[in-house]
């Protein structure tokens, strides 16, 4: 098989341009909704236009129109051409007239008064396509706020930076979607460093594969600093363990072993475990109705097995008047044994959940580590519902306490959620606490930034309130399409998602950016995360004692003397 | 106007010296007389000064007959070393007639324009070869090419006309390979409903450019 050859710069016509004189083509048709017709120029080289590149189009009043490529299609005026075998010269003829090079284009923006707008009317015909100025680029990937983020670069050109304003990502809620090892992980921990480092607001991760704490395992053994080990921010991350061995094993410091008293639990927490443990409406009708039946403090440690003599007593009495059927009872306690008597849910309250919403009230973010049980869907179901459900009360109250005082400085938090669907599934995303936060919390300053690779299975609605969305590659048809259904121009989404590759390129869409942008994200390596380093631990080991010793050697010389 | 004499780049030759003896609006036929070195050639572009001379009509010459006299018949039935004098006298000086295929003009500012002039040229108005230069401004559009494969004077050896024409345009423009490449592109988009036909003609031009 012969190898492909590389696009010639000059014909590629898709990267940036210092000056406006490179032309693509011309508008010939369409329409704002279903986009523009392009005719390219003959000498423009269709196979290196690809869907999702951007091009500016000037219009009759002076307004330049952007927008990216949603389609790209080849005609002719004559299907019955004759095909030319290497000939220049026939090539070029059919070329020039008889073959149409036409891209689909969908306007985004246009620029008017200086000021970019979104585009309401489309540019004429024959108005000339161009790529885009640096410049312009820049202006419309690149934040020029000081509170950005740098995502990465333009898929179709590294050197124009795709920059994140933190403020408006953190206004709602994000979704970060992709199939395994596209990079997920490696863009969403440099994000979180930057929401803490810019102070843009407090962040909860729910860290179920022990990625954001401490180490952050990359590919082979290699292991990158977490949030903790970037000395810029690490006063300000506090490491919570549910598993100390684990965390002992993994030379992963922490300052606070998470502990859930059963006293903690309630009913609504093990609902969300419907589909996890596979609880029918029986049963979860008799979670229910302990309580009633029960002490409303006691009925957990009756379920547990843990009941009191007389507990244990009334429980037989129940059985026999028929209030509760045993069998259901029964299997709600097997299927519950596991999980109550991991090493993490004690008898009482240890204060340890306090002590984590007091961090986040107090401008510090928190890294919940699950350790090994991260490998068990319902610890961590429970454990993150449980939490988010406490903080979700605490933050409604502060913001209500700070309007009455006429203020709006109550904290901001981002609630981190990997495996989403396992608590935004249609099923229970109207029980859990992250269903409510996904719909309404944003009034209450908590969003959540979503990580899943199965973005089908979180329920349409949620979905509908997500105002960022960061998508690598995705595979499977549903997951597609549940990234795109309910944007405009779903379909042209959809093609720009097929484009992708499947590492570190991602599409960006909504609240965060001017228009969808295919970015190829950063690896997140040295060069990433020195920007979250003290100056000197971004020198490498030999920069730092030679710098080390030129501070000290004026002392030295003047104490030699 | 009077030709400049000596070899004329679009012509073959000495400078044609003809008059207009037939015309109309699309077509118009010269007679000269002619040496048989001198004889215009197909795809050669002339030149008449026309309308009060305010416009140079600009035709490209698409057929030549070499016209008979009494003494032709005569001459070719003879073989007597006699009548060797009078057969040189007339090839030296045979009465040719060119058939002329408008294809615009220059207007009173030297501008081209791919159209036919309000009136045909007159009766015996000189036709004249065109200058280079005159040549080059005409052709520097392909749009000249466009009354050619409209013509119906010419018929089906369009392609052949169309073949010369640009041939010897070809040599008076300084690139020529773009020049050739206009006009293809133009007859790519003339001859889009006619792909075989367009093929044949590419096929052919392909010859002058390489």
């Amino acid at each position: 098989m012969s190898e492909a050859k590389p696009f010639p710069e000059e014909f590629f016509n898709a990267k940036t341009t210092a000056s406006q004189t490179e032309t693509l083509g011309v508008v010939i048709g369409g329409s704002l909704a279903d986009g523009v017709l392009v005719r390219l120029n003959r000498q423009t080289v269709v196979e290196g236009l690809r869907v999702g590149s951007y091009i500016a189009a000037q219009g009759q009043t002076g307004r330049t129109f952007f927008g990216y490529i949603s389609d790209v299609e080849l005609s002719t005026f004559n299907a019955a051409l004759v095909p030319p075998d290497e000939s220049t010269l026939r090539r070029f003829a059919y070329e020039a007239s008889a073959l149409n090079k036409v891209v689909q284009v969908k306007l985004e923006l246009v620029s008017e008064n200086n000021e970019l707008r979104t585009a309401r009317s489309v540019p004429a015909h024959f108005a000339i396509v161009r790529r885009l100025t640096k410049a312009e680029a820049q202006r419309i990937f690149s934040s020029q706020e000081s509170r950005s983020h740098r995502l990465g670069y333009l898929l179709d050109d590294k050197d124009v930076e795709v920059r994140l304003n933190l403020q408006q990502l953190t206004e709602r809620s994000t979704g970060v979607f992709g199939r395994s090892g596209t990079g997920k992980t490696f863009l969403t921990l440099p994000l979180l460093a930057s929401i803490i480092q810019h102070q843009v607001a407090n962040v909860l991760v729910f860290d179920m594969h022990n990625d954001y704490g401490y180490n952050l395992k990359g590919d082979g053994n290699s292991q990158r600093p977490g949030l903790k080990r970037l000395s810029n921010i690490q006063d300000r991350v506090v490491v919570v363990t549910l598993d100390e061995r684990s965390s002992m094993r993994r030379s992963s410091g922490y300052e606070i072993a998470l502990k859930i008293g059963l006293d903690e639990i309630e009913p609504e927490d093990l609902e969300t475990l419907r589909d996890v443990l596979g609880f029918n409406e029986a049963q979860i009708s008799t979670i229910h109705v302990l309580p009633k039946l029960f002490n409303p403090e006691r009925w957990i440690y009756v379920l547990a097995g843990r009941g009191t003599g007389e507990e244990k007593q009334r429980l037989a009495k129940l059985f026999d008047s028929g209030q509760l059927v045993e069998s259901t009872f029964n299997a709600i306690q097997r299927k519950l044994n596991r999980l109550l008597n991991f090493e993490f849910i004690t008898e009482k309250s240890t204060g340890a959940v306090d002590k984590v919403i007091n961090y986040l009230s107090t401008n510090r973010s928190v890294v919940v580590e699950f350790g090994e049980f991260g490998r068990c869907t319902a610890a961590y179901v429970l454990v993150a519902n449980l939490l988010t459900r406490r903080i979700h009360d605490t933050y409604v109250m502060l913001k209500e306490e700070a309007e009455a005082q006429g203020s709006d400085d109550s904290p901001h938090l981002v609630i981190v959620v990997e495996e989403a669907h396992r608590f935004l599934d249609p099923k229970v995303a109207n029980l859990t606490t992250f269903g409510t936060i996904a719909r309404e919390m944003r009034k209450y300053n908590v969003t959540l930034l979503i990580v899943d690779q199965r973005p089908s299975q979180i329920d349409r609605e949620v979905m509908s309130q997500i105002g960022t969305r960061i998508t690598f590659a995705l595979s499977d048809e549903q997951d597609i399409n549940a990234v795109v259904t309910g944007l405009r121009d779903s379909q042209r989404l959809r093609l720009m998602l097929a484009s992708l590759d499947s590492k570190q390129q991602a599409l960006v869409m909504g609240h965060a950016v001017k228009m969808p942008v295919l970015v190829r994200t950063l690896d997140y390596d040295q060069s990433v995360w020195r920007a979250y380093a003290h100056s000197l631990d971004r020198l490498t080991p030999e920069e730092q004692l030679a710098k080390s010793l030129q501070m000290i050697r004026p002392q030295v010389e003047a104490d030699l003397l | 106007m009077e030709a400049t004499h000596g070899q004329n780049a679009s012509g073959v030759g000495e400078a044609l010296n003809g008059r207009v003896i037939r015309s109309s609006i699309e077509t118009f036929v010269f007679g000269t007389r002619v040496p048989e070195q001198a004889t215009p050639a197909c795809g050669s572009l002339v030149k008449v000064s026309a309308v009060n001379e305010k416009v140079t009509l600009i035709g490209v010459i698409y057929d030549i007959a070499v016209q008979e006299n009494a003494l032709t018949r005569m001459i070719a039935r003879a073989s007597s070393e006699d009548l060797r004098g009078e057969e040189s006298a007339l090839r030296e000086q045979a009465f040719v007639e060119g058939s002329v295929l408008c294809l615009g003009y220059l207007d009173a500012r030297g501008r081209a324009r791919y159209t036919f002039p309000a009136q045909p040229p007159w009766l015996l108005d000189k036709v004249l070869n065109c200058e280079d230069d005159e040549i080059r401004r005409f052709t520097s559009n392909p749009r000249f090419l466009v009354p050619i494969l409209r013509s119906r004077a010419i018929g089906l050896s369009y392609s052949r006309l169309i073949v010369a024409t640009i041939e010897r345009a070809a040599s008076l423009h300084a690139d020529r390979r773009a020049f050739i490449e206009s006009c293809a592109e133009e007859l790519a988009r003339q001859l889009s409903d006619r792909p075989v036909e367009l093929d044949d003609l590419l096929r052919e031009l392909e010859v002058l450019y390489e």
